[in-house]
């Protein structure tokens, strides 16, 4: 039974629990077992914090509501992994820190209500760099996450466990967060699909931020259609959250495509890789490939981090040992002291205007730079991550580390929509592409993805 | 973590945003504040306030005059 439905794709096996031929039940066990033979023992991925206790039982109610022949949602007996910043009512929102160890949520996000009214079943909470502060899956203080795909290197992050839960055939959807590329990076590396969409998008209410007016809440499956499906349970405007509006409901035609290809530095056989999966999906649909120029986007980087460590600096002052866990300060690891004391900094009038005033005109520059190149050609692609993820116990300096997020973090400066689908294998590990488009266009990236995952 | 490992992390910190502050005196700036015409929420009538709770405040308060509630942190 586990390998038939690992052979199925979501859609397909939405179809066999709604035609009673699989159960929701069936469904969560399988997956039970799996977890239970290689997240804490065998393969060790450690892509879970804790698991909900009440999914078998939330399943079986699925189960009832099929068998009377009441409606059901359209998330009907799916199982999905939830990353440990997004409140869950009743379970951990631990953010991977020692500071929130034991935080009960205490009320459903609005993306979990939207889960729970079309029937998806949540089977637990996943690991994650502490704080969504890292790009590698190391930082979380209960231990790293493998890369399933290749067990002795990083699967990326912070969305680690959620891509790690994928990749494992763990669950069948997973949800991260995406602040500058915290969903693609650890997609990319895991080799399944993880989709950041547009800023405003998805309703951010009842997530833990690490720099709110980048976040993003979004969704990690093995297909396009998988996180296609999902992104259409949890998008649209939300009184909650002030940022929230409608997309565009109707693409543009996927038959008259023009990829802008812009010129970047990069490992030269993902580089290649990439270059030669747009020519093939641009040959086979007959689609225009277009070289642009966008001379801002090595700024990336500088223009992010300073944004980011301002706003967790600023977000972070509620955890002050008083009303939630522990003193961030006195507990938390070095990423995020580094955050923290960055954010301090950089906070101080004198050096107000010198970096985050500088970032945000560097922000608005970027803006403008894809919103330009929008007007020429239909979506942007690029590689998701720069190189190959390094080994566990590699040293790497945390410049380096930074330089993870060079190409993934664009697409969170510009508020533009982004996905990470599988490219190909470089010496054994999954690579991804990146697809991106105007904001608001997050269909579209959804229907062009698909073309590359076929 | 120990005083002298938090103050490594300071110094190396500071370093890199000096980096990040040179690479971006590079960049032209243009005027941030932008007029939206779209995405603009509609204005709503405010929600009614409770006529009562200024009175409610006051006959909860362990310790009041005739136009002050005497608050002390954690006492209340």
């Amino acid at each position: 039974m586990v390998k038939e439905q690992q052979n199925l794709t979501t859609t397909e096996k939405l179809k066999l629990i709604k035609a009673g031929k699989l159960s929701a039940e069936q469904n969560v066990k399988t997956f039970l077992e799996k977890i239970e033979k290689d997240d804490k023992k065998g393969k060790k991925i450690n892509a879970f914090i804790q698991l909900n206790p009440n999914a078998l039982l939330e399943a079986k109610e699925v189960d009832n509501k099929l068998k009377k022949g009441k409606p059901t949602g359209k998330l009907a007996g799916l199982v999905i992994a939830i990353k440990s910043n997004i409140n869950v009512k009743g379970l951990n929102a631990s953010c991977a820190s020692k500071t929130l160890e034991n935080y009960k949520a205490g009320y459903d996000s609005s993306v979990i209500e939207k889960i729970r009214k079309e029937d998806g079943i949540i089977i637990g909470m996943t690991n994650m760099d502490e704080f969504a502060c890292g790009s590698s899956g190391e930082t979380s203080a209960f231990g790293i996450t493998k890369n399933p795909k290749a067990l002795e290197r990083i699967p990326g992050g912070s969305s680690s466990g959620s891509a790690a839960s994928v990749s494992a055939d763990f669950c069948d959807i997973a949800l991260g967060s995406d602040t500058g590329g915290s969903i693609r990076n650890p997609s990319s590396h895991c080799g399944v699909v993880g989709f950041k969409p547009s800023y405003g998008a998805v309703s951010r209410y009842g997530l833990i931020d690490l720099s709110m007016s980048l976040d993003q809440i979004g969704p990690i499956g093995k297909d396009v259609e998988a996180v296609k499906l999902m992104f259409e349970v949890i998008r649209g405007k939300d009184e909650r959250d002030a940022t929230t509006r409608e997309i565009h409901d109707k693409p543009k035609k996927t038959n008259k495509i023009i990829i802008g290809i812009p010129k970047i530095g990069t490992n030269e056989e993902i580089l290649e890789l990439v270059d030669d999966k747009i020519k093939a999906v641009s040959k086979k649909n007959g689609w225009k490939n277009e070289n642009i120029e966008l001379k801002h986007i090595d700024l990336g980087i500088q223009t992010y981090y300073p944004i980011c460590y301002v706003e967790f600096f600023s977000g972070t002052r509620k955890f002050d040992g008083r009303r939630y866990g522990k003193k961030i300060e006195e507990v938390c690891g070095r990423e995020v002291l580094r955050r923290i004391l960055g954010g301090m900094e950089i906070c101080q009038s004198e050096f107000s205007d010198r970096y985050y005033k500088k970032a945000l005109d560097a922000k608005k520059i970027i803006e403008t730079e894809f919103e330009n190149a929008f007007k020429k050609v239909d979506c942007i692609i690029i590689p998701t991550v720069p190189r190959l993820p390094h080994k566990f116990g590699e040293k790497i300096s945390f410049e380096d580390m930074y330089n993870y997020d060079t190409l993934t973090v664009l697409a969170n400066i510009a508020e533009i929509p982004a996905i990470s689908v599988p490219a190909g294998i470089v010496k054994g590990i999954p690579v991804g592409l990146q697809v991106m488009c105007g904001r608001g266009e997050d269909l579209l990236v959804l229907d062009v993805a698909k073309e590359f995952s076929q | 973590m120990d005083e002298k490992e938090i103050e490594q992390i300071k110094v190396e910190t500071k370093k890199l945003l000096e980096k990040f502050s040179f690479a971006l005196s590079k960049v032209k700036s243009e005027e941030s504040n932008v007029e939206r015409d779209e995405d603009r929420r509609k204005e709503r009538e405010g929600k009614i306030g409770n006529e009562n709770f200024r009175e409610i405040m006051f006959e909860n308060s362990p310790t009041k005059n005739e136009e002050f509630i005497l608050a002390e942190k954690k006492k209340w």
